[in-house]
């Protein structure tokens, strides 16, 4: 809808640091050139005119910052920019999902803050302003959030200032984790390994350490009397390969293995606890009306308001440490931002993408705050249903199906002490379908549909019945034969590679009524972005 | 809005008053029976099938030709031979499987919106309800026009199943049903969001 054309727009400049941020910015973008250029510059002095190629962004920084303007519109923001190619983008307020503020230190000495809008869309920000001041941010948050009926409420609490390093102002938090449940939580998400790789990878890519010589020192270096031995045997037919893998399991080859796992085990701990405590420092999540507001960050400080009823869906994570530990995340699920979680329960690969809502807190915390954070998903009484019957039969089957001639060939081929570590694995996988079936389970409540599982760790979801876009009954032809069946539900949470919720090896018959239950249900409510 | 919880007959013609004096809604979009696809549709699916598998046959005998030419292993006969089997391989699938496909393939639209069946082995059941509708597109692909046939895709905010096409429909009636899916919605729910 177009605002009334009687009221006039005010347009609204970037304060005049903008400029001193976008520069810098610019400059970020050719760091590592330029750190290069300095390393490598033997002094002749040339090097230093191809700092030329950084006029051209300059000139970008200066063009943008003198074109960028923003305005209300009663129904939409308005964002122009460009010169030459002009862009006049309208972004409905109704359809901004997060707002989400960075400031790094130098942005906090001078008081103002990235702002990043996200729409339903997906990918990248709908709109990245370059730093705002606290008075401009205000007046924004207020544009976006400031008209559900549900703020006019909280308003009356008390006038909220923004800002990001005193977070003292809002009320008692939901969530306000110290130092220490940064260090646990460091302690038990391994962090560490991609760091390790990706330092190991720098190292290696700019020749930083000599590997080859590195590993010649490691091997002279006898840290239990001697090196890693490899046993002298000639690999010849399948009786050379057996001889060789029982030539490595000697004792001082197993101890080194050991020292080895340990010393990498610490390294990446200790880099996880970093990261984390870097990530999460001073993270509180609090509530002011109908919003959720969370800051996080040592560094760079990043506070991300997000509406509570734009959440698609709640899930609570823990991955088998947290789980021994008793803890666990909570993360939301919105259109700009999905959840990345395996759902096996193992701590996700990348954490970029993920709104949580708390890092790590006591698992009757975690669940908790998904009541505090939705309270009508919780009316009522839970049914909870578990699998349809005989499915840890089919599963261990399944597995059996692969493991056992394995066992076969390798006892035949190699010799009968390798069928143990089969053996072993049979037994392993026993443990963990049994605990897969016997923790999976699915209820349907009044104003959300509950799903919970996990092998050692744990990964519980909330599904309100208004956000479910889709349901979805598949059967395969070993479904069909077992009398099951698979239920998708999906919303509009982004995530192309996973519907939301997926509750397999349903009973046929429960899931079909389960279907029809979820499709009244779903058309009896309007969906709310 | 209506009263959604109480199973309230979508009847043919509710308030005349209340609408511009449209014609009632044909019974097939209010019945709530399986309906099956258009019987064209197994005609219209051989047809994209065979074009498919002649792009296939064609990509098979350029290659089988170098493979004759250039080699002096493989005979004539023997890639001809091989030419048949592989051309069979592709033309049989597509002309055998689009009516057992169409055995499986059914749609049915209920009190809250759209129910989809497909797929002969692998069985899925899709549930739309209107409310959830964002648009809706009739599409119609040259062979589809020549049988007057057209796909109806219910485009949802969801996003694994963002978009869930239904083929097969009789043109005029993928045009009532749209207009049907969308005239319900807004009336029930109002605008958008």
């Amino acid at each position: 809808m177009p605002s009334e054309p009687g009221a006039p727009r005010e347009e609204r400049r970037l304060p005049g640091i903008a400029l001193i941020f976008s520069f810098l910015r610019s400059l970020q973008n050719y760091a590592l050139p330029l750190l290069l250029l300095l390393f490598f510059s033997r002094g002749d002095g040339y090097e230093r005119w191809l700092l030329i190629f950084l006029l051209p962004s300059m000139a970008f920084s200066l063009l943008r910052y003198f074109t960028f303007t923003y305005s209300f519109g009663s129904d939409d923001l308005v964002i122009r920019s460009g010169l030459l190619f002009r862009q006049e983008r309208h972004i409905p307020y109704s359809r901004i999902q997060n707002v989400d503020l960075r400031q790094n230190p130098l942005h906090r000495l001078a008081k103002v803050a990235v702002v990043r809008l996200e729409t339903g869309s997906g990918g990248a920000a709908e709109a990245e302003i370059e730093v705002l001041r606290e008075e401009a941010i205000a007046e924004l948050r207020q544009a976006i959030f400031g008209r559900g009926p549900e703020l006019a409420a909280a308003e009356s609490e008390g006038e909220e200032r923004f800002d990001l390093t005193t977070a003292a102002a809002a009320p008692a938090p939901l969530v306000a984790l110290r130092p220490a449940d940064l260090v646990l939580r460091g302690l038990l998400t391994g962090r560490g390994w991609l760091l390790v790789g990706a330092g190991l990878g720098i190292a290696y890519q700019f020749d930083l350490v000599d590997f080859d010589d590195q590993l010649e020192k490691l091997q002279a270096t006898s840290i239990l009397g001697s090196s890693f031995s490899v046993p002298q045997v000639e690999i010849d037919g399948l009786a050379g390969v057996a001889a060789f893998v029982q030539g490595l399991f000697t004792l001082q080859n197993l101890l080194l293995l050991l020292l080895f796992l340990a010393v990498v085990l610490v390294a990446t701990r200790l880099l996880s606890i970093v990261w984390t405590l870097a990530s999460f420092w001073g993270f509180r999540l609090s509530r002011r009306g109908d919003d959720l507001t969370s800051e996080q960050g040592l560094i760079t400080r990043i506070s991300a308001t997000l509406p509570r009823h734009r959440i698609q869906a709640l899930e609570l994570r823990a991955g088998w440490l947290d789980g021994l530990f008793g803890r666990a995340a909570v993360v939301a699920a919105t259109a700009g931002r999905g959840l990345k979680s395996a759902e096996n329960g193992e701590s996700p690969s990348s954490e970029q993408a993920d709104l949580f809502l708390a890092p790590i807190l006591r698992r009757e915390a975690a669940e908790d705050l998904m009541i505090k954070v939705a309270p009508e998903c919780f009316e009522g009484d839970l049914e909870w249903h578990g699998f349809a019957a005989g499915t840890f039969g089919r599963l261990f089957k399944k597995s059996l199906l692969i493991l056992l001639p394995l066992a076969f060939l390798a006892g035949w081929l190699l010799g009968p002490v390798f069928v143990l570590p089969i053996v072993l694995l049979a037994g392993y996988e026993y443990l963990t379908t049994r605990r897969y079936v016997d923790r999976s389970r699915w209820a349907l409540g009044r104003q959300a549909i509950f799903w919970r599982t996990g092998v050692f760790g744990e990964v519980s979801k909330v599904v309100p019945l208004e956000k479910i876009q889709v349901v979805m009954l598949k059967s395969s032809p070993f479904d069909r034969r077992r009398g099951t069946a698979t239920v998708q539900v999906d919303t509009a949470a982004t995530d192309m590679m996973n519907p939301t919720l997926v509750l397999p090896f349903l009973d046929a018959a429960a899931a079909r009524d389960l279907l029809s239950r979820l499709e009244k249900e779903t058309g009896r409510r309007s969906f709310r972005w | 809005m209506s009263h959604p919880e109480e199973p309230v007959e979508i009847a043919p013609d509710p308030e005349p008053a209340a609408h511009e004096p449209a014609a009632p809604p044909p019974s097939f979009l209010t019945d709530g029976g399986e309906r099956p696809l258009a019987p064209a549709w197994i005609t219209v699916s051989r047809i994209n099938g065979l074009i498919r598998a002649a792009v296939f046959t064609a990509i098979a005998a350029v290659g089988l030709t170098i493979a004759v030419v250039a080699s002096d292993t493989v005979t004539l006969a023997a890639g001809a031979m091989a030419f048949v089997s592989l051309s069979l391989v592709f033309v049989l699938p597509a002309l055998l499987w689009p009516p057992v496909a169409y055995r499986y393939s059914s749609y049915r639209f209920t009190e809250e919106g759209i129910q989809l069946r497909r797929g002969a082995i692998w069985r899925s059941q899709v549930a739309v309800s209107r409310s959830r509708i964002q648009h809706t597109d009739v599409s119609q692909g040259p062979i589809e026009r020549i049988y007057g046939l057209a796909t109806l895709t219910v485009h949802t905010a969801g996003n694994h199943y963002a978009a869930i096409a239904l083929p097969g429909l009789d043109h005029a009636e993928a045009l009532l049903a749209r207009d049907f899916l969308l005239a319900a919605r807004a009336a029930d729910f109002g605008d958008a969001v």
